[in-house]
């Protein structure tokens, strides 16, 4: 019975980084109908800077993380200015697909040059990623245990910009009616940058929580990104917390099948029930068909 | 009137591909066009050489240099992963080509020739790496090719090699295929085949631990080593003793599920055939899943950067390596150490990948060396077959080729985390 | 279609696709020329250039996978992250035949292309269910378990460790792997592109191109749009695999790993990059990437800069691709030349009346057709009753009017009777023949021609495209047929142009017979979208607020042709209509609804006098 349990808890520790990248490119999409594809690398970039400012500039560990998001949000900030603004009078989806794309690559290579090749330690104060707690027969790691209130948190204060403030108004409006809200007086341009700060920030969270757990090193990010993507395709891609809770399914279908399934086929069921489910409900686990969201 | 243009067009066309597709004798595969390059080029060369007595004159003038040869220069060529997640180990084996090249350089070159050496991305995909290999061949004009990671890389771009006369020269690839030397009598290795590492350590496994009560997992990749991994330990003593295989991808975020299965069944030993990251994070994975067993760590996890990302918990670890620790202390690896440290590397490219790729070079050197004043494919790989013995400075046992044998190294060393630091237990394990 | 080389048929000359100059199919066009030559070209530098035979083949090669996903993504609109499944089985299947049977091209070509077919008429079911994202996730789905499959299914593949390819041969005779491979993957690309060209020329790529602009209009008219997509995706899948087998010729080893996600990711960027509605950006994509990396290989270690950087330039200047760009390019330059001139030809000057032409007349019927006969029609929204119990019979060959205020439930009727809405009740019955169960398709070829409120046009098809789409039906030749330009099918084809010409000319769109759709004022959209309808030879003519937004004159005038129309087919309409003059005029009979139900049917008299209509409907 605790084996299921520990099994669970891996898969929603896992669970939670696709999650939180789930989170931010169904922000995203839902707001601008754009697929972000250089989530990956953003969050990856994300986590370098953090240890770049504690470990290169002797900042403490808080400070250093607080520059790193700042510089995330600011440079979010200046991508969308340039590069897709332009693109977003087109309509078409296409080009800011292959938009994001350019700039995954771009920066994959601003990256590699700045980082090389090597995988680096992220030190946590007092190293607690290395303490393991034994609770009866479960054994629980004390920075999980730090991941799982950073996504809480970090959900918490998304849900709260959502549905308490004016921007997550807009951002609702948006996701709703474009044509509608733009009627409505809500500036579009606005709501669309606060919208890709916010999902940047939300995987600079994720690319730094995650650090200590996956070393950082030359897109490391990157799957985390393509479970993300496949999260949020289950959850229905339109559903912020369909989003959020495909990415924790998806964790839980990965350890289990790897548990149960023969070794052959175990890295591919978690994907094919993904598609299989999609052939039942085409339109994802927790979104109404034509695009109303369910939950 | 226009169509009529067309249709005469046409016609002249098809009278064309006709005559071509006849007359052509362009069929030439790339081991004769490359050979008319070689001897353009040593003509060439012999021509504008300039030679200090009238006998080196008259040598020269009947010695055809190999392609990529002139009186002061040897070309090489290598194609790294410079991209993607294998980054890491394409950058330590330039550095260590670097800090050979400059060596052989400052000491005045061989025979008066300098090395140099491109390096071009293959981001570990095959298709690049075989147009890698046609662009050092066709259009860089290079002697040999040297230093390659991976074997399906290798794979692909050997044939390449085989048919333009290019040696492949001491890569960092397992594949059994590579040593025969009737299909590649151009390849040189001090890399035995994954085989031998996993058959050596299930051999020290028995001898050491016996057989009571023991039980081996083994986690490989699922790609062109791994199989070979796996059967190299079934064919061993403990072969017997394997209770559950398990596999592992490049995408990979988490090996719990592996831990898991393993703590499920019992065993005692973990063999993990991965690279050096993964092993730590298999560590730290293992330590958060209460899996008590002694880890065995493969080739490539054999480096500083595995302690240093798994800290305590590396402490003890054995490892099961072709080489010498890259951080132990013996003549030849002091200077290793020194001359990467002084080229600029950190401390984490001390590590296999670097490590091989250096003592590729010391061979190399020799090589290069024996072969002469008139280096050809021919004098360069009789040179190679002739080495015996040849002393390393405690990286490896002394190398031994021969004709039949390009493989100068069939060592299997296990060492193990001592004090942050991998000690060497036995060298030379069968 | 804007080929200015064509030619006269010895009949009349006085039709009126020859004086609208409307060319005709031929079985060479200038883009044929041009691409013979361009492949002759490279096939001459072949010897010359053979250090670069690795980056030429790789190029071909990707220029062909590119071709065989214009198949699916370019014309039929299926955005696939799984095409590279289809090369994967070409490269190992080219392995095995080459290694376990020793046989050479030969055999591998056909056998890849069969496979490949099938496989891809399999992969294709899921694009029936989901559409866009979804799509490109179950295709990403496949492609990641297909290689998964490659893995574990060693003895076809080798496993982890692969298998090598045997010897590259043709009937016993060997050839060498430098410039000769080049050369037989040359011609190879000649046949693939020249496959794709005469499907984009012929009715299955018109077909495939409706379906991507408008998947309703498309069923409207006819088109088995389901299995258009299923096919889409076999033929695509038979000619990638063929760039497998060359594939596995240069690389001459098959590794499961290199077939996964990321090459299905950059074969549509390629695609995409180069422009993905011209056989020319199959190969302009294929030589950015490819190219970029061989030219850059000084400047390495910053070509993800330099790639991502361009891809970012492209988009925001090209967002149609390299091709597109062009193609901007050289409007501009034509418009500079023409810039005195008037954009719109000349108008056409009608001399023969076109319903009386040799193409049109044969469609004369006195057999009056298209009685429809409604029973408990009805439709429900959740808990709103959109059509709630509508009975009637309209007569064969009758023009029926159905008025009501918005919300009526006028089109949502429509809808149920064409198909177009799920879960629709009732028993509809045209010229006695039961069509309640079948798919919207069936109902169009059983005799049912509708135009919507939303017109529903296909963008990047030109007006007369629209005509021909409606004459899919009247077309015999076989999809092999097209794949190959058989005379006969070039025979149709030229036939349907001359019955599309008079069409058009009876709906006075002749001179507007080359312009996008999506260029023309609303009132010929209109017209286009009736022309469509009526090139389908219905028995019944439904017309959904034909004259919406249009001034009366127009409306009536165009009225005026679609009743005439009708009454040379003797096909029954039935319209519905806002403008209650208009529709009194033109009706025999008149049906009104509100709420869902009937609440008037009779004479446009007796109807225009019932309280019960003035009350809801008609006002003070």
């Amino acid at each position: 019975m605790v084996d299921y349990i520990q099994i669970a808890w891996q898969g929603l520790v896992s669970g939670f980084a696709y999650a939180l990248i789930g989170l931010a490119l169904v922000m995203v999409y839902k707001t601008a109908r754009i697929l972000n594809f250089a989530a990956g690398t953003m969050a990856g970039i994300s986590g370098f800077l953090a240890h770049w400012w504690a470990a290169e500039q002797d900042m403490p560990f808080g400070v250093a993380i607080l520059f790193a998001m700042i510089m995330t949000g600011a440079g979010t900030y200046v991508v969308e200015r340039l590069t897709v603004r332009p693109l977003v009078k087109l309509g078409d989806f296409l080009p800011i697909v292959i938009m994001t794309l350019g700039v995954e690559e771009f920066l994959a290579n601003v990256s590699l040059l700045w980082w090389g090749g090597t995988a680096r330690r992220y030190r946590v104060p007092g190293d607690i990623d290395r303490i393991n707690w034994l609770i009866g027969d479960f054994r629980l790691n004390a920075w999980h245990l730090v991941v799982a209130i950073t996504t809480f948190v970090t959900l918490s204060i998304v849900g709260y910009i959502i549905n308490q403030t004016e921007l997550g108004l807009g951002m609702k409006a948006f996701a709703e009616d474009q044509d509608a809200a733009k009627l409505m007086g809500i500036k579009e341009s606005t709501v669309s940058i606060w919208t890709w700060v916010l999902s940047a920030l939300v995987g600079g969270v994720t690319g730094i929580v995650f650090a200590p757990v996956l070393f950082l090193q030359q897109d490391y990010m990157n799957i985390i990104f393509i479970k993300g993507f496949v999260a949020a395709i289950l959850g229905g891609f339109l559903s912020l917390s369909g989003g959020v809770a495909g990415g924790l399914l998806l964790g839980e279908l990965e350890a289990f099948t790897i548990k149960w399934a023969p070794r052959e086929f175990a890295a591919a069921l978690p994907v094919v029930i993904v598609f299989i489910v999609l052939l039942i409900r085409p339109h994802g686990l927790f979104t109404r068909e034509k695009g109303h969201e369910r939950v | 009137m226009k169509s009529k243009l067309w249709k005469l067009l046409a016609i002249f066309a098809v009278l064309g591909l006709i005559a071509v597709g006849c007359g052509d004798d362009d069929d030439s595969s790339s081991s004769s066009s490359s050979e008319s390059s070689s001897s353009e080029s040593s003509s060439s060369e012999s021509s504008s050489s300039e030679s200090s007595s009238s006998e080196e004159a008259a040598a020269e003038e009947e010695c055809e240099l190999a392609r990529g040869v002139t009186a002061d220069k040897i070309l090489f060529g290598s194609s790294q992963p410079m991209t993607g997640n294998l980054a890491a180990l394409g950058e330590q084996a330039v550095l260590a080509m670097e800090v050979t090249r400059d060596r052989i350089n400052e000491g005045g070159g061989i025979n008066g020739r300098m090395i140099e050496f491109i390096v071009q991305d293959d981001a570990y995909n095959p298709e690049k790496t075989v147009s890698n290999a046609q662009y050092f061949i066709e259009q860089e004009n290079v002697f040999a090719i040297w230093a390659s990671i991976g074997s399906a890389t290798l794979k692909a771009a050997l044939p390449l090699h085989d048919e333009s006369n290019t040696p492949s020269l001491f890569p960092w690839a397992q594949d059994l295929s590579f040593y025969d030397v009737n299909n590649h009598p151009l390849f040189f290795s001090v890399n035995p085949p994954a085989y031998a590492q996993t058959k050596g350590f299930g051999n020290y496994l028995v001898d050491n631990f016996g057989t009571d009560g023991i039980k081996v997992g083994l986690m490989t990749i699922n790609s062109v080593d791994g199989e070979q991994t796996v059967q190299g330990y079934k064919d061993s003593s403990g072969g017997d003793l394997l209770v559950d295989e398990q596999t592992w991808e490049r995408d990979s975020t988490t090996y719990g599920p592996q831990i898991l299965s393993f703590i499920d069944s019992g065993v005692t030993d973990v063999y993990v055939g991965t690279g050096d990251t993964q092993f730590a994070q298999f560590l730290l994975e293992a330590d958060q899943l209460g899996l008590e067993a002694r880890f065995w760590g493969s080739t490539g996890t054999i480096s500083a950067n595995t302690i240093e990302l798994a800290g305590d918990l590396s402490e003890g670890a054995y490892g099961v390596n072709v080489i010498s620790s890259a951080t132990g202390d013996k003549p030849g690896l002091n200077a290793y150490r020194e001359a990467m440290f002084a080229a600029g590397a950190e401390e984490a490219q001390i590590s296999t990948a670097s490590l091989l790729a250096y003592t590729g070079g010391l061979v190399l050197e020799e090589m290069l060396t024996r072969a002469g004043e008139c280096l050809t494919v021919e004098s360069f790989v009789a040179a190679g077959e002739s080495i015996k013995d040849f002393d390393t400075g405690g990286i490896m046992r002394p190398l031994n080729f021969s004709a039949e044998n390009h493989l100068g190294n069939n060592d299997v060393i296990i060492l193990q985390v001592q004090n942050g630091a991998w000690e060497e237990l036995v060298v030379g394990q069968e | 279609m804007s080929d200015p080389i064509y030619e006269y048929d010895e009949i009349s000359t006085t039709t009126a696709l020859e004086r609208a100059k409307i060319p005709l199919p031929k079985f060479l066009k200038k883009n044929h020329y041009f691409g013979f030559l361009g492949i002759l070209l490279v096939y001459l530098l072949a010897g010359t250039y053979s250090e670069y035979s690795q980056t030429i083949m790789n190029t071909i090669i990707f220029a062909i996978i590119g071709a065989s996903l214009i198949v699916v993504f370019g014309m039929a609109g299926q955005l696939t992250l799984g095409h590279t499944i289809f090369v994967a089985a070409g490269v190992f299947l080219s392995a095995n035949i080459t290694t376990v049977w020793t046989r050479g091209l030969e055999t591998e070509l056909p056998i890849a292309f069969g496979v490949a077919f099938l496989l891809g008429l399999l992969v294709g079911f899921p694009s029936l269910r989901v559409n866009e994202l979804y799509l490109a996730l179950a295709t990403f789905a496949v492609a990641f378990v297909g290689v998964q499959v490659l893995f574990e299914w060693k003895q076809f593949s080798g496993g982890g460790s692969g298998k090598p390819v045997g010897k590259l041969e043709l009937f016993g005779y060997e050839f060498s792997r430098g410039p000769t491979l080049v050369r037989i993957a040359l011609v190879l690309m000649l046949i693939t592109f020249w496959v794709v060209g005469n499907y984009q020329d012929g009715r299955t790529g018109r077909s495939w191109n409706a379906l991507r602009t408008s998947e309703t209009a498309a069923r409207a008219a006819g088109l088995p749009v389901a299995w258009l997509k299923i096919l889409c995706f076999g033929i695509g899948g038979g000619l990638a695999a063929i760039g497998g087998v060359l594939y596995a010729h240069t690389l001459r080893f098959a590794i499961p790993e290199n077939y996964g996600v990321s090459l299905s990711i950059i074969v549509v960027l390629a695609l995409i990059i180069g422009g993905k509605h011209r056989l020319m950006g199959a190969v302009l994509g294929a030589v950015f990437v490819k190219w970029l990396p061989e030219l850059s290989r000084d400047v390495q270690e910053y070509e993800g800069l330099i790639y991502g950087g361009t891809l970012i330039i492209l988009t925001l200047i090209a967002p149609d691709g390299l091709v597109g760009m062009f193609e901007w390019l050289g409007e501009r330059i034509k418009n500079l030349k023409n810039d005195s001139e008037d954009r719109k030809t000349p108008s056409v000057v009608k001399e023969t009346a076109p319903l009386e032409s040799q193409y049109l007349a044969p469609l004369a019927s006195s057999e009056a057709k298209g009685s429809l006969i409604v029973r408990d029609a009805a439709v429900a929204f959740g808990g709103v009753k959109a059509v709630d119990g509508v009975s009637f019979e309209i007569p064969a060959g009758g023009v029926t009017g159905l008025i009501g205020s918005n919300g009526a439930g006028k089109t949502t009727l429509f809808n149920a009777i064409t198909g177009h809405v799920k879960g629709a009740t009732g028993q509809f019955i045209l010229d006695g023949e039961e069509i309640s169960q079948k798919p919207i398709h069936n109902r169009a070829l059983s005799g049912l021609g509708r135009t919507f409120q939303n017109l529903n046009l296909h963008d990047d098809l030109n007006v007369l495209e629209h005509a021909l789409l409606g004459l899919d039906r009247n077309m015999k030749y076989g999809r092999i047929a097209e794949s190959f330009r058989m005379p006969w099918v070039l025979r149709e084809e030229k036939n349907a142009h001359y019955v599309a010409a008079e069409l058009l000319d009876h709906m006075d769109l002749l001179e507007y017979w080359g312009e996008k759709v999506e260029d023309l004022p609303y009132g010929l959209q209109k017209r286009v979208d009736v022309v469509r309808a009526l090139a389908t030879n219905p028995s019944i003519l439904l017309l959904d607020e034909p004259a919406a937004g249009l001034p009366t004159a127009e409306a009536l005038e165009m009225m005026e042709k679609v009743q005439e129309y009708a009454n040379h087919i003797s096909a029954g309409v039935l319209i519905i209509e806002h403008n209650v003059e208009l529709v009194a005029g033109v009706s025999d009979r008149i049906i009104v609804l509100d709420a869902g139900k009937t609440i008037a049917d009779g004479t446009p008299e007796e109807v225009t006098r019932n309280e019960q209509v003035i009350a809801a409907y008609l006002g003070t």
